[in-house]
């Protein structure tokens, strides 16, 4: 995908507005890119999350651009304690996402631009955001993009990957303060595994019980919202190390039609890298891509019940290789 | 850019103290249209002249008070010259040679690598040909573009500032508890115009992880450096 600025994109950033939504800590500040009057319009808005509405070498603004140019109407905002936006948003923590935010954000779009149908997409904690309005709002929700999220209640790695061989490499090759760095962790995962163990979660055994409550409650209400979900992972990512549990635990008690609806693709490597603005192009062009497809195959407008239409459905839970 | 929040809020304090505050993003920034590989530095001092245009009429003041952040520093230096309407200059860790600032974001992504226990590939000087060669380079949370980097290199806060003598503050965010260097032979220029400048200094005993903004969260805030620019904004005629 060309990130370069054409004059399609250029219209399409003359063309937005500044939105002003009362959230839960007060006003929100957004960006509304209204779709090109000359495309297909998609009838979707597709609200981007971010920390905060540039995310990443501005790669939600560019995306909104795009998005709109193939007829998407689009939202992105500043979560309450970000950017231009009210309050104070505390700790971040990966297992709570802002879903007040983006319920508020669903509801304005819904009653101030007449939205019906949308869909959410975000990377890691934002993907869990995404993820956690299908709860309240599934009916309207479309499909959800939910890209390298934090699965457990816990930072750190899940059980089977908390000693590997390349952590043991790295310990021996690393600096004395990433050593002292390694061990504190070590000691905090540790805890972690204790308190697991002394949790008490009826039915679930320790690996499943390392999935956190909020993460089951939301896949759940994903699955019986009928929301199309896309996954994306990266191999080597401890994020997916602990949404292999997902794979394990919930994933294969979802019918064979709740899983068609779930797109899980797994690339080599790692994709969690933050500090790394080409790999994260190339997430957001496969986000981008799968968004596309949505409006060439809408789902939640029929609800329906053969699903085996749209190309990446068909290659649901497939761990595919990199896409070109 | 993801010193937003900090920039948002001080906007709205001077707001509730009398000022109209103006924030804008150059072009290629933010919200705002344009292509980061065609931005040169001349672009983001026409930004920060038109941005001063828009503000004084969009308040009908008539003067202005110009704040840059780092590099944004050299940026409100070099539009300052090019207008006569400033009426104070508010440096916040001004960055002091245009290749500094490179140098920095360069020397952070290497510290990405080692911390994750990865060995860089190359050094700091392989990676500056690299922008040379391929136009760009990716560092943490973007990438440094050949155009700008090339127009940016040589400049000089110091021979931006070579005559302006009005009043100043310079804010210096660093660990250690006198002022830099640089920043004292700022001061001391600024001091020693035929007009005599008036410098404030504040030193805040903060090293906000600058190039790692972009992976630091929440978004940073200071409220010792808010407040200090306040009581400079007050002290101001």
């Amino acid at each position: 995908m060309d990130w370069n600025e054409t004059p399609d994109l250029l219209a399409r950033a003359w063309a937005e507005q500044p939105v002003i939504m009362p959230g839960p800590q007060g006003e929100l500040y957004g960006i509304f890119t209204p779709p090109a009057p000359e495309a297909p319009p998609a009838n979707i808005c597709v609200i981007l999350f971010g920390r905060n509405r540039w995310w990443c070498d501005r790669l939600s603004v560019k995306s909104a651009r795009w998005l709109a140019s193939r007829g998407f109407s689009c939202l992105r905002f500043d979560y309450h304690g970000f950017g231009e936006s009210a309050g104070d948003c505390g700790v971040l923590h990966g297992d709570r996402p802002f879903t007040k935010d983006a319920l508020a954000a669903i509801r304005y779009m819904r009653h101030e631009f007449s939205q019906k149908r949308f869909i959410l997409s975000g990377f890691c904690l934002d993907g869990r955001t995404a993820l956690s309005a299908v709860k309240e709002e599934g009916k309207a929700i479309e499909a959800v993009v939910c890209n390298s999220p934090e699965v457990t209640g816990y930072q750190g790695d899940v059980v089977t990957h908390m000693i590997t061989l390349e952590k043991i490499r790295s310990f021996f090759c690393g600096s004395t303060s990433f050593k002292k760095d390694m061990l504190l962790r070590a000691v905090r995962r540790f805890n972690n595994l204790v308190k697991l163990a002394t949790e008490s979660r009826p039915g679930e055994a320790l690996a499943e019980r390392q999935i956190s409550i909020n993460f089951k409650r939301d896949f759940q209400a994903l699955v019986r919202a009928k929301t199309r979900c896309l996954f994306l992972e990266g191999r080597d990512d401890s994020q997916y190390h602990a949404f292999q549990l997902v794979e394990q635990a919930l994933l294969t008690k979802v019918s064979d039609q709740q899983r068609a609806r779930i797109t899980v693709e797994v690339w080599p490597g790692k994709i969690h890298l933050l500090e790394n603005p080409e790999i994260l192009r190339r997430v957001a062009e496969r986000s981008l891509e799968w968004i596309d497809l949505c409006k060439q195959r809408p789902v939640s407008s029929s609800k329906m019940a053969i699903l085996d239409a749209a190309p990446e459905i068909k290659m649901h839970f497939v761990l595919s290789e990199e896409p070109e | 850019m993801l010193t937003q929040r900090i920039e948002a809020t001080l906007a709205r304090v001077a707001a509730r103290a009398g000022f109209a505050a103006f924030r804008y993003n150059s072009r290629a920034h933010g919200d705002s249209a344009g292509e980061p590989r065609e931005l040169t530095f001349a672009d983001l001092v026409e930004d920060a002249c038109a941005a001063a245009q828009t503000a004084r009429e969009l308040s009908g003041a008539s003067r202005i008070i110009w704040l840059g952040l780092r590099l944004g520093c050299i940026v409100a230096g070099e539009a300052m010259c090019r207008r006569e309407d400033a009426a104070g200059l508010a440096l916040w860790e001004p960055i002091h040679r245009g290749g500094d600032y490179f140098r920095s974001l360069l020397r952070a992504t290497f510290f990405a690598h080692v911390a994750k226990g990865r060995r860089p590939g190359g050094t700091v000087d392989g990676m500056l040909d690299q922008i040379k060669r391929d136009g760009e380079l990716p560092v943490i949370g973007g990438f440094i573009n050949r155009a700008l980097y090339d127009s940016t290199c040589g400049l000089d806060l110091l021979q931006s500032l070579q005559n302006w003598h009005g009043p100043t503050l310079i804010a210096q965010l660093q660990r250690k508890h006198k002022l830099s260097d640089d920043n004292e032979q700022l001061r001391s220029a600024i001091c020693q115009t035929k007009d005599g400048g008036n410098v404030s200094v504040v030193m805040i005993a903060q090293e906000p992880p600058w190039n790692m903004m972009p992976i630091v969260k929440p978004q940073w805030m200071s409220n010792e450096l808010l407040k200090s620019t306040k009581d400079w904004l007050d002290g101001l005629e």
